[in-house]
């Protein structure tokens, strides 16, 4: 295996150059870099030579990445629903699900391809994006061919393994010229030989093994009629054809085939065509002659043109394991015949495909990764070609590491995508098949940029459909902190509610609760009066909601209702600490009011928790002030009142003067 | 029935049909999301060489920053598109020689805005013939009119939770639908800006919150308001009578995101989801004995079969328009026999029913 070139980026910086460069990766995608000088323990403490000389500039480097084009995004999310159906197959396909499969691949890869050659006919675009669809066809253009001969090869297998008929098939799919001039001919019916194409073409078919055409073609010739004609047509005609169909075994075949040959050189040497030197040639070529097949190969544009031709008249029972030897017969022969020599004639594409022919699994995979296609073509063939149980790669211990070796182009594949900003939902399609996948998933999906809360819900749709509660709740969390920000504060409680963070909740309604203590209005009415059973995620929230709907049976003048909340509010024991100032000054009017609305019981209650709770805290916080050397102790506050002792007071007077009411009506008895 | 698809190269957050007047509509708009730069895009359909198969174009654009989340047709070929950034831009999509062309009318910016003043999310756009609504992440209701483009009417404190849905009920009331679950109706020109009324609704489990995703009012009997929530369970509303939804139930297994009827025929309700999937509820021709004298029956209260729970499941048949859609359709627009869906898996969905 050759050693991958390094490739080299020149950063054009002055600073850079004399200090020397550092770089980090800001996501999957970017790298910065910036001048640095390298700083040990052993380094002297003072001014660093380079401060101040030159300017500071810092580079961002960006990975090419093709599919921000929109031709090419089409396609990449149209293989992307292929590629789901594919693994919703569960490896239980049969051959056919995985050849129509394969064949819709290819139908996406055929139509982006006409798309960008309809791009370029348009007069309107410039040079540049010409080059670079142009760069794109090239691409494209290779994947398929390569996709095209591993279906073949891997996927579409004949039976008893046998390769020829679908090369030649793979062959006509790549080199359609001379079928397009045939169709055109055929139009032409008798006139067809006065075309100066006429013998190209007819030799092209027969090169390609379409004898059929040819025949047809042949037909159409204005001396189709003479003798020499009629000799070639029979030759043509009675050539047996290798078919596995067929009922032959190979043997059988072998000799049919070996007395049609004999046959025909037979003829050949008598004579008999050499009036119309074409046709000898013609019959020369499917009779595999030697000089005349070596005459063809200089007219060829690469190396595997008329292999398949050649194959189906010398070797048409040619087996696929059998396939890589005679593939580089040839292609030493064609390089011959070329005048081609060392190794440096083979292009990328026509390497790739000597390895397919070869069933080198380890070279393909390795050469297709570097086709420029940001890895897509090399992920999805090994995808597929896993699932059909036709991967079959030797890792160090010649083991098969087919498994691993998807799980980690998928991995590189989903990640790519991942640190796209719009492509990220299909990334984790390919996340999810890889062993890594849900860590990363979870790693990944936190970092998709959300700039608002559509954004957020689809974010965490994807996140709750695979599972990831943590993402789910992350983003949630997030979200109630920019709510905060955004003084949207019932918002922020629906998001804490959503992240189910309880310490989230509690933070949020302390908010609401201090800020009704110090200035009395309550937040977000709409919000609290509809929380309903949410409220149990944090008890501070149902001290809050339970709190609230004191508020509104006060407003509503329900006083009794009013009245019996607030003692269970008292007796909930889930006060916060700060909130009892408040909680106890709202008894008051409810103490001091004409008819009486609490009775004793009640009271005593208010009185055991002022007592208890209020004035133990009173003292702890006077002394922490002392402690702090602030006079005024001010931390528990109600808008109503400022003084903490003043509350207490009043409270003790208006529990005193209900508890006497209340005992009195109590006790009297109204017979 | 024929599904044509076309792949558009960005998600699709709106569709929406440019109406015709004698025959199918063949022109929609597509809205999207996601991208750095997103697009409105004109389209349109024309029969191909092969028989049921349409090719579909795009014929014009016009690019946006932020995602499109609100794109509606009013006036015949008038459209209003808002963006998240609360940009609300009127176009019009004229037919010149057989060719759509948008042309941009104008634009009012800065619909939305937080407490401090910075900008906040628009979430949509709902319309009543002139009249368009737009709400967002700040609560706030913005009541337009789209022939002077100008703001009306606001309710800056419409809802302490972003609204994420409205609906025009009739010309004066509009519904909105908010994260936590929770209706509320709005008389849009009285000075009272506090909600005439508002309702909850709860989910499967009390805990958590349902968002109301979607609203579509019955195109003949407007009191009949439907919403989708979160969990993709259809609620059925009679706004004669609210406070309690009449019929509730179960469809979809993920969050509903668009619901509508047919235009003009309303036995026909359409919902699509987040999960890929595209329904048509249809109603069953009554096969009890009807009282010859109502010339209308399915215009009659009793007889639409959306107000009672019971008949809704007797009568009304569910069918699935489209599969294999594995990512949200996020909307889609019917006229005539022509239906239109697209979503994140960045393609266009054409359905011919007829």
């Amino acid at each position: 295996m050759e050693e991958d070139p390094v490739i080299t980026f020149t950063i054009n910086d002055e600073l850079c150059r004399r200090a020397g460069l550092t770089a980090k990766w800001i996501n999957g995608h970017q790298l910065s870099v910036a001048a640095y000088n390298p700083i040990t323990s052993t380094t002297k403490d003072r001014v660093s030579d380079f401060a101040g000389q030159n300017e500071v500039n810092i580079f961002h480097l960006t990975t090419e990445f093709i599919f921000e084009e929109p031709i090419l995004r089409c396609l990449i999310a149209e293989a992307n629903g292929v590629y789901l159906a594919v693994q919703d197959l569960k490896r239980q396909g049969t051959q056919s699900d995985y050849v129509k499969i394969s064949r819709t691949y290819r139908s996406i890869i055929r139509a982006c391809l006409e798309k960008l050659e309809e791009e370029i006919s348009n007069e309107e675009i410039s040079e540049e994006v010409k080059i670079r669809f142009q760069n794109y066809i090239t691409i494209f253009y290779s994947i398929e061919c390569v996709w095209h001969l591993c279906e073949i090869l891997y996927i579409d297998t004949a039976p008893s393994n046998i390769v020829v008929p679908q090369l030649l098939e793979w062959t006509r799919f790549h080199f359609p010229s001379y079928e397009r001039i045939a169709t055109e001919l055929l139009l032409y019916e008798r006139e067809a030989n006065t075309s100066e194409d006429y013998w190209p073409t007819v030799k092209g078919l027969i090169l390609q093994g379409q004898i059929e055409v040819a025949r047809a073609i042949l037909q159409l010739h204005s001396l189709s009629e003479t003798t020499a004609f009629k000799m070639a047509e029979q030759i043509l005609k009675t050539m047996p054809v290798y078919n596995v169909y067929g009922g032959l075994s190979i043997q059988k075949f072998r000799s049919q085939w070996h007395y049609w040959l004999t046959d025909t050189e037979l003829k050949l040497s008598a004579g008999i065509l050499s009036s119309e030197p074409e046709l000898e040639e013609i019959v020369k070529l499917i009779t595999g002659n030697q000089y005349s097949w070596n005459q063809q190969i200089k007219q060829s544009t690469c190396w595997y043109e008329f292999l398949s031709g050649y194959l189906f008249y010398t070797e048409p029972a040619c087996k696929y394991f059998e396939l890589g030897s005679f593939a580089n017969l040839w292609i030493n022969r064609w390089a011959n015949e070329m005048g081609f020599t060392g190794s440096g004639f083979l292009k990328q594409l026509d390497r790739v495909i000597l390895s397919v022919m070869e069933n080198d699994m380890n070279q393909v995979l390795h050469s297709i990764q570097k086709i420029g296609d940001n890895q897509w073509f090399v992920t999805h063939l090994t995808d597929l070609l896993y699932h059909c149980g036709q991967l079959q790669v030797m890792g160090e211990q010649k083991k098969n590491i087919a498994f691993s070796l998807r799980d980690a182009l998928l991995y590189e594949f989903g990640s790519a995508l991942m640190s796209r900003d719009s492509l990220w939902m299909m990334g984790v399609d390919y996340l999810e098949q890889c062993s890594e996948g849900a860590a990363a998933m979870e790693l990944l999906l936190t970092k998709v940029p959300v700039e608002n809360e559509r954004q957020a819900l689809k974010v965490i749709e994807v996140a709750k459909q695979r599972g990831l509660s943590s993402v789910e709740r992350e983003i949630c969390r997030v979200q109630a902190t920019r709510s905060m920000a955004n003084e949207r504060y019932g918002n922020a409680l629906e998001w804490a509610i959503r992240s189910k963070d309880a310490g989230a909740v509690t933070a949020i309604t302390d908010f609401f609760l201090t800020n009704y203590s110090k200035t009395g209005e309550m937040l977000c009415p709409d919000v609290l009066g509809n929380i309903g059973g949410k409220m149990f995620i944090s008890p501070r929230l149902v001290f809050l909601v339970k709190y609230f709907d004191f508020h509104q049976f006060y407003k509503r003048r329900e006083f009794i209702e009013a009245a019996k909340l607030l003692v269970n509010l008292l007796n909930s024991k889930i006060t916060p600490e700060y909130f009892w100032p408040s909680l106890l000054i709202d008894s008051i009017p409810l103490l001091e009011s004409k008819d009486p609305k609490m009775p004793s019981k009640e009271t005593f209650v208010i009185l055991q928790h002022l007592e208890m709770e209020l004035t133990p805290l009173i003292e702890r916080s006077k002394k922490q002030m002392e402690k702090a050397g602030d006079k005024q102790p001010h931390i528990l506050k109600d808008y109503r009142m400022e003084n903490i002792d003043e509350i207490v007071k009043l409270i003790r007077l208006a529990c005193a003067r209900n508890l006497a009411r209340a005992i009195v009506i109590e006790n009297t008895f109204i017979s | 029935m024929t599904v044509n698809s076309c792949f558009t190269s960005e998600k699709i957050s709106k569709i929406r049909w440019i109406h015709e007047e004698y025959q199918d509509a063949n022109t929609f708009v597509t809205g999207s999301w996601g991208s750095a730069r997103n697009n409105i895009k004109v389209w349109s359909i024309a029969d191909s060489n092969y028989a049921k198969e349409f090719s579909i174009k795009c014929v014009d654009k016009h690019s946006t920053i932020g995602d499109v989340t609100g794109l509606e047709v009013f006036n015949k070929n008038s459209l209003a598109a808002v963006t998240v950034e609360g940009l609300l831009q009127v176009f019009n999509v004229d037919k010149i020689t057989d060719n759509f062309s948008l042309s941009r009318r104008g634009g009012v910016e800065n619909l939305h805005k937080f407490k401090r003043g910075n900008r906040a999310p628009c979430n949509g756009i709902c319309v009543y013939d002139d009249y368009a609504a737009t709400f967002g992440e700040d609560g706030r209701l913005n009541i337009l009119s789209l022939a002077d483009l100008c703001i009306l009417h606001d309710i800056a404190e419409g809802d302490n939770c972003s609204v994420t849905t409205a609906l025009f009920a009739n010309s004066k009331e509009i519904l909105t639908g908010n994260r936590m679950g929770v209706i509320k109706q709005f008389d849009v020109r009285s000075k009272n800006k506090e909600a005439l009324s508002t309702f909850p609704i709860s989910g499967n489990d009390e805990r958590k919150s349902v968002a109301i995703t979607n609203m579509c009012c019955h195109p003949t009997q407007k009191h009949i308001v439907i919403s989708g929530t979160e969990e993709g369970s259809l609620m059925v509303w009679d706004l004669r009578k609210i406070g309690f939804p009449i019929s509730c139930f179960k469809a979809h297994a993920q969050a509903i995101t668009e619901i509508g009827f047919h235009k003009t025929q309303p036995s026909r309700l359409f919902t699509a989801s987040e999960g890929g999937e595209f329904w048509q509820w249809v109603q069953q021709e009554t096969s009890f004995p009807l009282n010859q004298s109502q010339a209308f029956p399915s215009e009659s209260d009793s007889n639409n079969p959306w107000l009672d729970s019971k008949r809704t499941k007797n009568q009304i048949n569910v069918t699935s328009l489209i599969t294999g859609v594995r990512r949200a359709i996020n909307s889609f627009d019917v006229h005539g026999s022509h239906l239109a869906c697209g979503g994140d898996n960045e393609a266009v969905y054409i359905i011919a029913t007829e």
